[in-house]
């Protein structure tokens, strides 16, 4: 048995290496110039980790609870859309709100709190609304929940969609425009100064979702999921417990909704479509549906190769080659193709539904150079099962064609192919009624 | 029709009086009459397709009966009548007796101690043995979702009083073994016995086995019977089962109803059964 660590220890060594994580994210930030292809790694770092909060708390709902649920791109809508229009700085909302005579509210949260409380007010100002945002959000979804939870699997995932459709037409609504802008965009509101800033809100929210995963509550989403009418037999109130997951998660996505209007430093209703939601739900399914760990790490590939590493398929060259098949749009095509290869091979996704633990961690890397020492052995017997399953399949081919020829000759020779079975009367007792 | 017996002087804990549950014109239960009283163990059995487990469906809130009223513990918690589309096509008997419309969602009922397990086992699948047992004890723990999240000390206490409970449940179910692994590891009579374990979890007064020996060998279901009546004295339980092996049934049960085609055929204990004609008939057919 291998011996396991025991908590203090495994707590401190992830204490440990989130410091080390947000003090290379905080340094790198500082030290990469603008100029350099290097940035691109805060950009990925920064939008990976509002993607991994959103992914989660989809995975909150989609994995843990099983509600096939697609309106986190209109949740995320929301919570961008609160956090900017409480964050645009006085002097700013006559450019912003330029044809809405400078909009209705005329106040910055974050200037309020700045005059009274200094640096501590500033990020205090930007904390309120991010966490208004959510709360916003949560109470959106509350309400709508009411309702749409009633609804199961594909129906709810339409329902969803739908209304994240709905909320994005009514938020480009002209009426509105005081308040939203309308169709334009909503700019110059406050935004964080370093990377270090997602990270360590979407890292809080993660923790928050995997500590209720991990509860109680937890637990009996999970039933749900398992089985809803074993659920149910059991005490666990399902309409309770669906719009519990399901507000909270919300809450998240409004969260992330903010720190993507943050990162992004213009919004617009236009992107919060169905194909963002996709991209979240693609990140879920990558990671593994029902692994926060997988989310995570999803969310930073996703990020990494749609920003980064498959860019030059747009531009025409791409590690070393170049083709003219390389024109805007093709990354797209590659990108499609990289995941129906992970669906149809690895449906599981990267980690299943399993969570990164350090014992699982220290396991493997004990288990490498016993794995490394008996890989010549493995490849070995595994091209010899190869070899010997190749040459079953020959016998039974032989075997087939002697079978097969022998009942042509049979057939040639005018014998039987079958002897027919004897009637007899204990057979017959089954067929006649009661007899 | 109507057997009038109650010569049994124990309080009665389940009562359905007139139960039927119709489906379009299909009527699955009619006019079901069934009686539990404390700590005893009634079977239910009948063909397939006699209506046993809709009559199941029907106690614990996953139907709401057409007609009829179920009683816990001397309380009336589900009664209905024909209404709507109903009203007319309604085949069953004792219409008009019944005049109001209560209903019950599974979970309320089994707040109101009635646990069941199920026909086809129906465990949580993607978590462990001692894992399903803890989710049957979510209802009874009272922190709320915030204070279970940040882990507060109320929150902590419950969590720990839960597992030590359910490690003590698994010890008396001979589960404790197999704690951590995952439910559907289990060997076939391992996972039955933790889907009663489960519905002990919600720490009931009257218990439903739907099948519990289904798919068990002579041996195991043998075992089976000496494991419900021990079950029963330890938990101070009342039992109703619905089964097919008659050496179970006839074993076990101190009172045996007979559904057939939904209609309920005969009642009695088991020597009065196994010589009642009308049973002998339902299973094994009688003479054109």
């Amino acid at each position: 048995m291998e011996k396991t660590l025991n908590s203090k220890t495994k707590t401190a060594l992830s204490a440990i290496c989130i410091a080390a994580f947000l003090l290379i994210v905080f340094a790198l930030d500082n030290t990469i110039s603008a100029g350099s292809s290097w940035k691109m790694l805060i950009t990925v770092i920064e939008k990976g980790s509002i993607f991994a909060l959103v992914a989660a708390s989809m995975n909150l709902l989609n994995g843990f609870t099983g509600l096939f649920s697609l309106g986190q791109a209109g949740f995320m809508l929301i919570g961008a859309y609160t956090y900017a229009i409480f964050t645009i700085p006085a002097a700013s909302h006559d450019k912003v709100y330029q044809y809405f005579d400078g909009g209705l509210i005329q106040w910055s949260i974050v200037e309020i709190l700045e005059d009274k409380l200094g640096v501590f007010g500033h990020y205090l100002g930007m904390f309120i609304p991010m966490i208004g945002a959510g709360l916003i959000v949560a109470l959106i979804a509350f309400l709508i929940g009411i309702p749409v939870l009633r609804l199961k699997s594909d129906y709810l995932a339409i329902a969803t969609l739908g209304f994240a459709e709905i909320l994005r037409a009514f938020f480009q609504w002209n009426t509105l425009g005081p308040i939203t802008n309308g169709s334009n965009v909503l700019r110059k509101y406050t935004t964080y100064g370093n990377a270090v800033f997602p990270v360590i809100i979407a890292g809080i929210s993660i923790a928050i979702i995997l500590l209720l995963i991990n509860s109680t509550y937890g637990r009996a989403f999970r039933a749900i999921r398992d089985d809803e009418i074993a659920a149910e037999a059991m005490g666990v109130n399902l309409f309770k417990h669906k719009e519990m997951s399901f507000v909270i998660s919300s809450f998240f996505a409004g969260v992330s909704g903010a720190l993507l209007a943050m990162f992004q430093t213009t919004i617009n209703a236009t992107p919060f479509n169905t194909v963002m939601t996709y991209e979240i739900l693609l990140i879920v399914v990558i990671g593994g549906i029902g692994s926060i760990t997988g989310s995570i790490i999803g969310a930073f590939l996703f990020t990494a190769a749609s920003e980064w590493w498959l860019r030059g398929l747009d531009a025409g060259r791409w590690l070393g080659i170049s083709s003219s098949l390389m024109r805007p749009g093709f990354r797209k095509v590659v990108f499609a193709v990289l995941i129906m290869m992970i669906v149809l091979f690895y449906a599981q996704g990267i980690m299943g539904s399993k969570e990164f633990s350090w014992d699982r961690f220290f396991a493997w890397i004990k288990s490498r150079p016993e794995a490394l020492k008996t890989l010549p052995a493995r490849r070995k017997a595994k091209s010899a099962a190869k070899k010997e399953a190749r040459a079953s399949k020959a016998a039974a081919k032989a075997k087939a064609k002697a079978a097969k020829d022998e009942g042509e000759a049979k057939k040639a020779s005018g014998e039987k192919l079958f002897t027919p079975l004897p009637v007899s009367d204990e057979i017959m007792i089954f067929g006649k009624e009661g007899k | 029709m109507t057997m009038a017996k109650d010569n049994d002087k124990r309080e009665v804990v389940l009562r359905l009086s007139d139960i039927t549950m119709q489906f379009g014109g299909v009527v699955a239960v009619d006019n079901l009459n069934l009686d539990v009283h404390k700590n005893e163990i009634v079977g239910l059995i009948g063909p397939n397709g006699a209506g046993k487990t809709t009559a199941f469906n029907c106690i614990t809130g996953v139907y709401e009966p057409t007609n009829g009223a179920v009683e816990i513990n001397g309380k009336v918690v589900i009664e209905n009548y024909p209404q709507g589309k109903m009203k007319d096509a309604y085949k069953g008997r004792n219409q008009g007796k019944y005049t109001k419309a209560l209903t019950m969602l599974p979970d309320k009922v089994t707040k109101l101690g009635v646990a069941r397990t199920f026909q086809n086992i129906r465990l949580f699948k993607g978590m462990t043995v001692l894992e399903n047992v803890l989710v049957a004890m979510h209802m009874n723990q009272g922190e709320s979702v915030f204070g279970a999240t940040f882990r507060s000390k109320k929150a902590r206490e419950e969590e720990k009083a839960m597992r030590e409970e359910a490690l003590e449940l698994l010890k008396k179910v001979d589960l404790y073994e197999n704690r951590d692994d995952m439910s559907t590891s289990l060997p076939y009579g391992k996972q039955r016995h933790l889907e009663i374990a489960r519905a002990l979890a919600t720490h009931p007064s009257i218990l439903l086995l739907d099948e519990p020996a289904a798919g068990m060998n002579p041996q195991e279901s043998d075992d089976l019977m000496r494991f419900i009546g021990r079950i029963r004295d330890e938990f101070d339980l009342s039992i109703l089962m619905i089964e097919h092996h008659m050496q179970v049934i006839m074993g076990i049960c101190e009172h045996i109803y007979v559904l057939n085609y939904g209609g309920q055929i005969a009642d009695g204990t088991a020597e009065e059964i196994q010589a009642n004609p009308a049973v002998i008939e339902a299973y094994l057919g009688g003479d054109e």
